[in-house]
This record gives C-alpha cells, structure tokens and sequence, in this order.
C-alpha cells in the first residue's frame, strides 16, 4: 500500500472519529511547559503500560511530545503528541473536513455519478463493516502462521484486496498507543515491515470486538467466500447479504465491541498530514470499496486475477489454490477420461498390427498425456509450494540482513581499528572522474582511494587547461560574460589547476555553489550556468566529501565486490537520530544504537505475519551520548552528513564515537563476538523455525499420500501424488511390455519364453463401479489399483485373472517403490541427496534392462529380443525418457521435503 | 603448467636447476615434504568449514572465509582487498583453498629461523601482496612505460600467477627467492608506478638486474604457461 492510500485512509477515519481521539488527546495536557497533574498521572500509567509491553517511555517536553522505544531495537516506535492548542488545532475538524471536502469535489468532478453513491454509503456503519471484515482476514492469517509467515505482509500489500486496504488499515488504527507497529510503518513508508507487538495487538482485538464479529455467520460467510472459495448454500452473494445485514440493518451497532473500539486510534499519528493530488485518486478508489455492489464486482476482478501466480499474495495464494485446484480437478479430470481411452485405444490399433503401424499420434497423445499428469500433481501440491515460497521470503530477509550485516562488520571494525584508516580520509574529489580507470575497476574507489585520486588529479588538470584555453582564445568574452562572471570562471580553473587536492576540492565546492547561484542569479549574461554546468560534466558528477567518515561508505557503494552483500536489502530510511539513505549509514549507526547481546537484547525480532527481521548489534558499551544519538523520530531527523558532524554530544563524528566506546570483546575478537552473541540468536531462532516448518512438510506429504479423490474429481487419477505417478509410470510399463511380448511373438512364432515372466501371480485388485461409470475400459483407474502388466486381461471382462507380468516390469516398479520409500523416509528424517540420485541410477539400470530386451539401448545398436521397426522405436524412447522424467519428479518431492527442513551446520 | 611455469622461474633466477625429488634421501622429511601433506590436511580442514557453512546459510560462508583471512594475519587493507578478490573469483574454491596453502606454508614456518623456513614464510608473505595486489590488474588500458602488446602480456601473466600464488612455495629455495624479491619488489613499486604491469616488469629488471628487453621475455615466458 503506498503512502498515499495510508493518508487517505487517515482522512476518511478522521472525519468519522475525530472526537473521541481528542478525548484521548487531552490525556497528556500540557500547561505552559509542563503536564498537568492529571497528564502527569497520565503519563505515568501509560509508562508502565507500555513498560509491561517491552517499551520504555521518555517525554520530550520541548517538543512536545511523548516517546515509546522499542527495548529491543532501542527504536521510537510510538509517538504521542501532548495536548495543547496548537495540536489541537491541528487535529480541527474543520480543518480535515476542509481537507476532505476539497479532495471529494476533484472525484466528483471526475465521476459524478460514484461520488454521490459514495458519499451516500460512507456513514460509520460501512466502514465498520469493512473493519470487521479486515479483522475477521487478519485472524485467519493468525491461525494460519505456519503454513504462511508473511500472509499479514502479503494481506496489506494486496492491491486488490478492499479489507486489506481500508478494513484493515482501521483495524491496526483502532489499537490506539498499542498500533506502534503501523506507526512505525507510517513514519516509514519504505520499511513495510512493522514490528514488534503485532501479535499483541491481536490478542486485545479478539477480546474486544473479534468475539463479536467472529461468532457471527454473516462475516464468516462473507470472509469464507473470499479467501476460501467457498460457496455458501442458498447465498450467491454472501458479502452483500452480510453488507445488508450489518450496515442497512445496523446490526453492527448492538454489539458490545465494535463501535467502541474506535476511541483510541489517532493518539500516535502526530500532524504530519500531506495533501496532495495524490487523493484524488485514493479518494475515488476508497469510495468504489464501499459502494455495495463494489465489492462484488472487484471479488470478479480478483478471480480473474488470480491466474496471475506471479503476483503471489495469500489472497491470490487462496484463492489460486482453491479455485485453480475445482478447476483442474473439474476439467482435467475429466480430459483424463479421454485420455484413458484414446491411449487404449492405440494400444488396441498396434496390438491388432502387432506393433508394425505407425505411431505418430499414439506417441504425440502419451507426450501431452505426461505433460497433463505432471501439472495434475503440481497442482495437487500447490498448497505445499505455495507454503514453502511464503517460507523462503519469510527466511530471505532474516539471512540477507545477517549476512550483510557481518560483511560489513567485519570490514568497518577491521579498518577502524586501524592505523591510517581509510575511514580517517577526506574525499575532496569525489565523484570526480578517474582519467583512464578500465571499465571492471570499480573496486578501486574503496580499495585504493589514493590511486583513483591519482587518477581524479589527472581529470581536473585537464578540464582546468581546458578553461585555461578558453580564457586565453577568449571564448568567454565572446559569450559577453562580464568580469564578475570571468573572474568566478578564473578562480575555479585557478583552484583545479593547483597541485594541491585540498584546494581542487574547494574549486569543486565553489564550482558547485556558482551553479546554484547561477540558476537563480538574472545578473549578466545567461550563458554562464550552462558553461558552469559543462565544467561540472566534464569533472564527472563531482561532490566533494570532508566529514571524515562519510567518504568510506560512500565508496565501498561504488565497489561492486564489496557491495554484492548489501544488493536488494530493505533497511530503514532513519536510524537513530539521523536519516539513513545509504546502507552504509545504516550499518554505522546499528554499530552505535542497535540491540546489546552482551546484555542478552534481541537481534532478530519476529512479528507474526511479517518477514523475520535483524537488527544488527552495537559494538560500543553503554554511553550517555547513546541517548541523545540514538533515539529520535523521522520527523526532525538529522543528515546523513551529521552522522560524521556530530551536532551535539562530545564526539565529532559517529566513528570517533565508535572507536572510543568499543566493547572490548569485539575489538579482542570480532568473530568469536559475533558468535556468541549473535550467531547463538540466529540458530536458536532457526530451531524454531524448523519446529514450524514441519506443518509445511505434514501438508506435502498429505498431498503426496492422498487416498480419498476430491468431489470435483471427475476422472480415475488419484489426487494422492504418489498414486498418480503409479498411475502413469504403470502405464509406459504396460505398453513397453506389451511391445516386446506381441513383436517376440509375432517374429518368432512362439510366445515370450517363460523365463521373463515373473514366477509370482500378478496381484489382484480391488475393481470399482465408479470406474466402468466413467469409462468401458478403464485402464488408468485400474492401473491405480495395482501392478498388473497384462493389458487384454485388463480392458478385457478379466481384470483379476491369473496372469503374470514381466520381470523386468515387476523389478522396474520396485524400482519405484523404493523411491517411493525413500521419500516416506525423507518425510519423517533426514535423507541424503546422494540417496535419491542413487535411487534414480537404479530406475534408470532397470530401464536400460528394458531397452535391452527392446533392441533401444543407448549405447548403440545391440540387438534386442525383439527387432523393432523405426515407429514403434521412437514411441519405446518415448516411454523410457518419459519413466525417467517421473523419477526425476519424484526424487524432487523427497529433496523438497528435506530443503524444507533447516539445515544445522553441526 | 607447473614445469612451463618453472621455465618462466628459471629465466628470473637466473637457470638454476629444479628437482622434483628435492630432499628427503631416506633422512629426515624435508620442509616441503611435511608441507605438502599438511597443506593438503588444512585444504580438508578448509572445504569442510566451507560445506558446513554453506549449509548453513551464507553468513557462515563469510565468516569461514574471514576465520581463514584472520589467521593469514592481514593488514586491513590486504584483507579488505583480498576479500574482494575472493568475491570476484571465477573460482572461489580456488581462490579459497590457495589461500588455506599459504596459512599452511606459514604456520609450517612459524617460529622457525631455518634458511628454508624464513624462505617459506617469505614468499607466502610475497604470495599474500600478490593477490592484495590483484585488483590493480588491468587497472589502466594504457601506459607511457609499456606499449599496448606489452601491457597486455604482462596483465596475462600476472593474471596467470594471482590464479595459482601458492605453487612457488614449494620450489626449490633459490627459485623461491628470486620470485619472493620479484613479487615484493613489485608491491613496493606499485605505489608510485602508472601501474602494477609496470611495477612488476621494473621489478624484474631490478630483482634480477636485467634489461626491459630480457624483463618482458620473462614475463611471455610467464604468461605462455598453460
């Protein structure tokens, strides 16, 4: 959700709650500098409130406010403004209905027919309802955690999700001082990741309103119509009946939660409200949520949406699941069915030939037959996938954060401490471009600063004897520039024709001041901003760097092999009391004001719903000038420069800070620091994650073992994975088998030897109605049932006579069954991938057996039992390509249930 | 490659013989010879860090790749730069386990004042310069000291010792010493020089107190082996 839809949804709330927010605003009164006796008490209570929830509390009486930090992350996570007039007038009703009014004219203007429905339908019952809804989405994502992590993230992310983006929006508002976790987000658009009380906040909304709303059959109807799929008996449209039920009826009104929780939301959102044009579109979406009807039609949008797998949010998640898996089964089910009997039927056709017609179409059916089959057990495993991706990205930013975070702790400490520091350097050339640097060097700009300035040095001493040159031909002068023009060009080749690097430096400042200067001077001729402009492209992008501290970071950005850690990290904009463009800043600041492992604080912070997070450690020890540096808000934050300017305390720069501060253990050993502190988080944090992971596992393993068909299935393919790939391995069997015996026979004018029959009796299997329902010679279904390679007696009236199958079928389907066992295995513990590789070799001896007795073998032209025409060759490779590629399949469900599984390192 | 390479060597010291079978006639086991089964212990001891750390996430990576780094015991600078080196390897298996011999060849040599264990330590310590060095590579694609065909050849060479810098440390001492003063020569020349090509075929001429002419054969000589 961007920035611009989290205003706007402040907007529509604020004109709905406004007064019971002031109300709670007044709790923190101020008279003249001071709280009131009650604000005192005020404070004090909420002070140990938020102390009980992990919080300390801090009043910032000059600015007026009052500050939550977050323990863990020593981060303000809550701000609370003090009452006095100038906020509350900033609070004014008629300023936000001003606001608003403005913003809705613009929609009507645009659309004059939604906007009066829309205003029509915005009383606080409607959006009470949508609150209710996002509450009702929010709680099954709870219930959901281990199968998806990230579903909160992905729920709020979702575009097209109304209760994702107003409902719930409100729902995290109406948590009052305990939403730090969406005040953080909302001082912090970028970060998307709120933090720490989430789950908290949950358990106060199921004992405030969610016993209301949850009970209730409308909203769970509702819900259950949007996020399952699933259809509710004699209700086409149960969110409109719900809608009505509620808001027409307002019912929503009588319960006892509901309509009250909306006191306590506004306190944290201070008075930093942009308006913009931004509304006009925000406003005109919000409203098209709340026209009833409106959410119908976006539920239509959403189903058309949900092929998009790429998008991959829980919504779409559920509903691709829930309505691609009826689709399939609906559908292909039943395609399978013409499958079945096209491919017996080509059986029949060769059989009568005795396997000397062509099979051009028999082998192009048994391709798209394979290729049906293998999307039929992907999409009967979707779940699972589903689960184990919202896995990875859950774990993606926890590990990339981790690694970054040692990369660059190990190469800053490693510098800091020591003598002649590149972080102790100035960078007075910066930007400036090497002369002659070979493309793929980039590192050097960290490595080795002195050689690129070399290099920098040779730059300015041409561009400055390229000015000279002007100056002398006269080229300025014929431009008409005037001497106080002239003389600024003159002191700027002057300063970058010196030998000094300090004084090219301050031309390069000076060259940069006269641009801006220039842009806005109407003094003289107007050539002299683009000749000034021509300079500064010639030099490269030149911005010199003095803060001593600022040009490190600023060049290992440059450096791609130094960088390759940091690539596609989110971090947070604002650390401390600065902002944080860079990563690099970041990292520095961590260095200062992050968790303290010596003390036992928490790097990794874990709220449900939301990508695991770390926070990088400090590697100083305790410091006042900590508390004036590391705790302050976005809304006043200082420069990135001022991390290496120190406005205040008695450090000049962040690293000084660092340098005179360093725990000890970490300047003796970083790496047995990191160990124990840290690394000791990060394992035992995985432990639990491996505990969570085996939801993941059980879900894959019901999906592969299944036994009973869903009641969309319309065909004889088993939803049970493992029963499908029987089903289609049994099948290339069965026609490779039949090849040999009838070509054996026909070319021989005797039967297939006894010898290659198997001694045992085929097994008998168990014949269902519900087969010969669907098909007179149900082949697939049958081979679902059992090894029995005999296809006459098989689509014949004698399914279970006594026949006997081929050895070579019988060792190649237990073949099969061992990899079958190895994957059960893989499900309860450990198995090595060199076991599933060497299951595959054994599959793939006994289709070389089978290629053997055909006269297919790859290793060149053997004779076979049997001489096989050219036809019915390519349909044998067919087979035996098309076996293997089912073990290849197989052999990755068992991998999957290992990668699912935390790999420990001891 | 190891004998082509010799060759190269041979020229720089000057022709002195190399025998495969250096040491060891049934006494004592040499140096190089308690050297070679300890660099292959730590090259074990090195890939299986490197496979429980991988296992582990990418984090154990770096750090097995800094435990390694902090034992060569670098300066910052050469550690920042070989860390990049390592990040930028086609090969960092390679990279890694050249770096894992030249810890064993140091440890080997540790505390020892022998002639061959000075020698030893020497030209790992010179092997370590080399590849703190490699970064400078092909930093310019022209030089006043050297013509294009030049510069070229001597970035291929250097190019060719960065990839196997552990191999001199188990020649014979001369052979060992001459590219020891070749490679330091190198990295102290480098400071001032237009580039490390340049650095390093001046230090050939200086180390050996030989033309630029004989320098440069050298240094094709170098780059030829395969």
């Amino acid at each position: 959700m961007g920035w611009s839809k989290i205003i706007a949804t402040y907007l529509v709330i604020a004109q709905l709650v406004l007064a019971p927010v002031l109300s709670h605003a007044q709790d923190l009164e101020l008279e003249g500098n001071k709280l009131t006796k009650t604000g005192k008490e005020n404070f004090e209570a909420y002070a140990k409130y938020a102390n009980g929830l992990g919080y300390d509390s801090r009043l910032d009486l000059p600015n007026k406010r009052m500050l939550l930090i977050d323990r863990n992350t020593k981060k303000v996570s809550v701000e609370i403004p003090l009452r006095d007039e100038k906020s509350l007038l900033e609070y004014s009703p008629k300023t936000l209905n001003q606001k608003l009014a403005t913003e809705f004219i613009k929609v009507r203007t645009a659309n004059a027919a939604a906007w009066s429905h829309t205003v029509k339908s915005f009383p606080t019952e409607s959006t009470l309802f949508f609150l209710a809804l996002g509450g009702m989405v929010a709680v099954q994502l709870f219930t959901d955690y281990a199968n998806n992590p990230v579903g909160m993230k992905q729920h709020i992310e979702h575009q097209l999700s109304p209760v994702g983006q107003l409902g719930f929006f409100m729902f995290m508002y109406s948590q009052g001082v305990t939403s730090n976790a969406l005040n953080l987000w909302l001082k912090n658009p970028k970060l998307k990741m709120p933090i720490g009380m989430l789950g908290m906040t949950v358990g106060l909304a199921v004992q405030t309103y969610f016993s209301q709303v949850v009970s209730d059959p409308h909203i769970r109807n509702c819900a259950a119509s949007v996020f399952k799929g699933e259809k509710i008996a004699g209700n086409d449209h149960p969110c409109e009946g719900a809608y009505k039920y509620f808001v027409l009826d307002k019912k929503i009104l009588e319960g006892p939660g509901v309509a009250s929780l909306l006191g306590a939301f506004l306190i944290t959102t201070g008075a930093r409200i942009a308006v913009g044009s931004v509304l006009r579109l925000v406003g005109f979406e919000i409203g098209m949520w709340i026209v009833p009807g409106g959410m119908v039609m976006r539920f239509g949008r959403l189903l058309v949406n949900a092929t998009n797998i790429a998008a991959f949010t829980l919504i779409q998640m559920k509903l691709e699941h829930y309505v691609s898996y009826a689709w399939k089964n609906y559908f292909d089910g039943k395609k399978f069915i013409e499958f079945n009997d096209a491919l017996v039927a080509n059986i029949e056709n060769q059989k009568k030939s005795a396997w000397q017609s062509e099979t051009k179409d028999f082998n192009k059916d048994i391709q798209n037959f394979s290729k049906k089959m293998s999307e039929w057990r992907v999409n009967n495993l979707s779940e699972a996938y589903a689960a184990n991706q919202a896995w990875s990205e859950f774990l993606n930013n926890l590990t990339s954060m981790y690694s970054a975070s040692y990369n660059f702790y190990s190469l800053y400490l490693d510098s800091l401490n020591s003598k002649n520091s590149l972080i102790d350097r100035s960078y007075p050339l910066f930007g400036v471009i090497p002369k002659g640097l070979a493309i793929g060097h980039e590192d050097l700009y960290f490595l080795r600063p002195d050689r690129i300035e070399r290099l920098q040095v040779e730059t300015t001493n041409d561009v400055a004897a390229w000015i000279g040159q002007n100056l002398q031909s006269g080229y300025y002068e014929n431009l008409g520039f005037i001497k106080y023009q002239m003389d600024i060009i003159a002191k700027i080749q002057a300063g970058l024709a010196s030998e000094n690097i300090q004084t090219k430096g301050s031309a390069i400042l000076e060259l940069n001041a006269a641009i801006t200067k220039s842009s806005m001077s109407s003094v003289g001729p107007m050539g002299l901003s683009s000749e000034l402009r021509k300079i500064y492209s010639m030099l490269g992008t030149p911005n010199p760097i003095y803060e001593v501290g600022r040009g490190f970071g600023e060049s290992m950005l440059l450096s791609p092999n130094t960088m390759s850690a940091f690539k596609d990290l989110t971090f947070e904009k604002h650390n401390g009391r600065f902002n944080t463009p860079n990563i690099t800043d970041y990292f520095v600041i961590q260095m200062m004001c992050g968790p303290d492992t010596s003390k036992g604080e928490k790097v990794i912070s874990i709220a449900k719903g939301y990508p695991a997070k770390f926070n990088a450690p400090t590697v100083t020890l305790p410091d006042e000038a900590k508390e004036s540096l590391c705790y302050g808000a976005a809304s006043e934050a200082l420069s990135n420069k001022r991390i290496y300017n120190l406005p205040f305390s008695k450090y000049r720069t962040v690293p000084e800070f660092l340098r005179a501060n360093m725990n000890p253990e970490v300047s003796q050993n970083f790496i047995a620091w990191w160990e124990k502190g840290t690394e000791s988080q990060m394992r035992e944090a995985f432990k639990g994650f491996s505990s969570l992971y085996k939801s993941i596992i059980n879900k894959l393993y019901a999906g592969l073992n299944q036994t009973n068909n869903s009641r969309w299935n319309r065909g004889f393919i088993s939803n049970g994975a493992l029963v499908a790939a029987f089903q289609e391995i049994r099948l290339y069997s069965l026609i490779l088998g039949e090849m040999l015996k009838d070509s054996y026979k026909e070319q021989n004018k005797k039967s297939l030897p006894s010898e290659y029959y198997s001694a045992q009796l085929d097994p008998k299997i168990t014949i269902s109605a519900a087969d010969y329902m669907m098909s007179k010679k149900p082949l697939l279904g049958l081979l679902a049932r059992g090894s029995r390679y005999d296809f006459n007696t098989l689509v014949g009236s004698l399914p279970n006579a006594d026949v006997h199958s081929l050895k070579v079928q019988n060792d190649l389907e237990l073949s099969f069954v061992q990899m079958n066992n190895l994957i059960q295995k893989a499900g309860a513990r450990g198995v090595k991938a060199e076991e599933f590789q060497n299951q595959m070799k054994a599959i793939e001896a006994q289709l070389s057996q089978f290629s053997l007795l055909l006269g297919v073998s790859k290793g060149g032209p053997r004779p076979g039992l049997v001489t096989l025409g050219i036809d019915q060759k390519a349909l044998a490779v067919t087979c035996l390509e098309l076996l293997q590629s089912v073990s290849q399949e197989l052999a990755m469900y068992g991998n999957m249930a290992g990668t699912a599984r935390y790999q420990d390192g001891n | 490659m190891k004998k082509q390479f010799i060759i190269g060597m041979v020229f720089i010291t000057g022709g002195f013989s190399f025998s495969a079978h250096a040491g060891g006639l049934g006494g004592a086991r040499s140096v190089r010879e308690v050297l070679t089964d300890y660099v292959k212990d730590i090259q074990k001891y090195t890939a299986e860090r490197i496979s429980a750390a991988d296992k582990n996430g990418s984090g154990q990576r770096l750090k097995a790749d800094d435990i390694l780094l902090a034992n060569l015991k670098l300066s910052p600078g050469e550690k920042t730069s070989i860390k990049t080196v390592i990040a930028s390897a086609h090969d960092k298996k390679a990279m890694t386990n050249s770096l894992a011999t030249i810890l064993a060849a140091k440890n080997m040599a540790a505390g020892k004042t022998d002639a061959e264990s000075v020698s030893i330590n020497n030209a790992a310590d010179a092997s370590l310069k080399l590849i703190a060095n490699a970064p400078l590579i092909g930093e310019r694609n022209s030089s006043t000291f050297l013509s294009v065909a030049e510069l070229k050849d001597t970035r291929e060479a250097l190019t060719k010792l960065v990839a196997m810098p552990e191999k001199f440390i188990v020649f014979e001492a001369k052979e060992r010493d001459s590219y020891t003063k070749a490679i330091v020569k190198s990295d102290e020349k480098s400071v001032g020089a237009e580039s490390f090509e340049e650095a390093f075929v001046k230090a050939i001429m200086e180390s050996q107190g030989v033309s630029k002419v004989k320098a440069l054969e050298i240094v094709r000589k170098l780059k030829d082996c395969v």
